[in-house]
């Protein structure tokens, strides 16, 4: 019993220093020629980078017009176009009651 | 200070190659095609190795845009080779083709021989290796190509259990248990082996 198991890690140790030895085989000038063949190919049809197809490319169009709109709402705003605070106040002297009453919901 | 040459010089050749200079990549493929050679001639047929290794390169030149560079380009283009190899085994374990699965003469009386001679001096000679290396590419054979793979990297080629899971994108957990039960149905393979060698070797005598 002791002989076989001391076999079979005998054999299990050569078998595996003859797989570490490997094919023995050398990339060649035709080898790397064919590799590049295949690469040049492969470049010819590559496909345009991920964020320029589908689903990404509407997203990439939807947040340029986002942008686009909240700067010209920036623009606007820095213009004057809406004051927050003065719009308040303006309303309170205008109209009080209507901001006591109703301020929730105005 | 080679490495990190190397390393600086690896990132220079993949940027012009991403930036449309394709000749560019034929540098890697010089630099590092006997690294691929070694890597895919211990795990596929001797015939298959130039076609395995072709694939390795064109893979790494399709995803080369995702080489973040974490890790030096070698490591990267390893971890492809061993991929390309447990894919190159996928796909005949699937159609049942099993290349190695037919044993020679030469290869019978070699175990034969090894099994009787005590002194290993039967494996010094290179024709003895390459017996040796069929037997256990046909041993491996009988394994699933997870097993085969994960047996490869930690116990044939010794690699740390963090680095085959990196390599094979599993936990550490599972490449431990992996490699525990593969080891223990290649074990029994290479015993059927011994007993068959075993078997022979004493009817030989019989008959003598």
């Amino acid at each position: 019993m002791r002989k076989n198991d001391n076999d079979t890690k005998r054999l299990e140790r050569i078998l595996a220093d003859g797989w570490k030895a490997g094919a023995e085989t050398r990339p060649g000038d035709l080898w790397q020629a064919g590799v590049m063949a295949r690469v040049r190919e492969a470049a010819s049809v590559r496909p345009e980078p991920a964020w320029t197809n589908g689903t990404s490319r509407l997203a990439l169009r939807i947040s340029l017009v986002a942008a686009a709109a909240a700067a010209v709402l920036v623009v606007w705003t820095l213009a004057g176009g809406v004051i927050p605070y003065e719009e308040l106040a303006m309303k309170a002297i205008d109209e009080p009651l209507s901001i006591l009453i109703g301020s929730p919901f105005v | 200070m080679t490495d990190e040459r190397t390393a600086a010089g690896d990132q220079e050749i993949i940027g012009r190659v991403l930036g449309g200079e394709t000749d560019e990549f034929e540098k890697l493929v010089t630099r590092y095609g006997e690294h691929v050679f070694r890597i895919v001639g211990r795990r596929v047929p001797r015939d298959d190795v130039p076609e395995v290794a072709q694939d390795v390169f064109v893979r790494a030149f399709t995803s080369l845009g995702r080489f973040e560079g974490r890790s030096p380009f070698e490591h990267w283009l390893s971890k492809i080779a061993v991929r390309a190899a447990l894919d190159y085994w996928r796909a005949r374990y699937r159609s049942r083709e099993a290349p190695m699965s037919a044993l020679t003469e030469d290869h019978r009386e070699w175990l034969e021989k090894s099994l009787a001679d005590e002194s290993d001096s039967s494996f010094e000679t290179a024709e003895s290796r390459l017996l040796a290396r069929d037997l256990m590419m046909s041993a491996l054979a009988e394994l699933s190509p997870p097993d085969r793979a994960v047996i490869e990297l930690v116990h044939l080629e010794e690699r740390p259990v963090a680095e085959a899971a990196r390599i094979l994108g599993w936990t550490t957990v599972n490449v431990k248990v992996r490699a525990h039960r593969a080891r223990k149905r290649l074990r029994a393979v290479i015993e059927r082996m011994r007993d068959a060698a075993g078997a022979r070797g004493a009817a030989a005598a019989e008959e003598s």
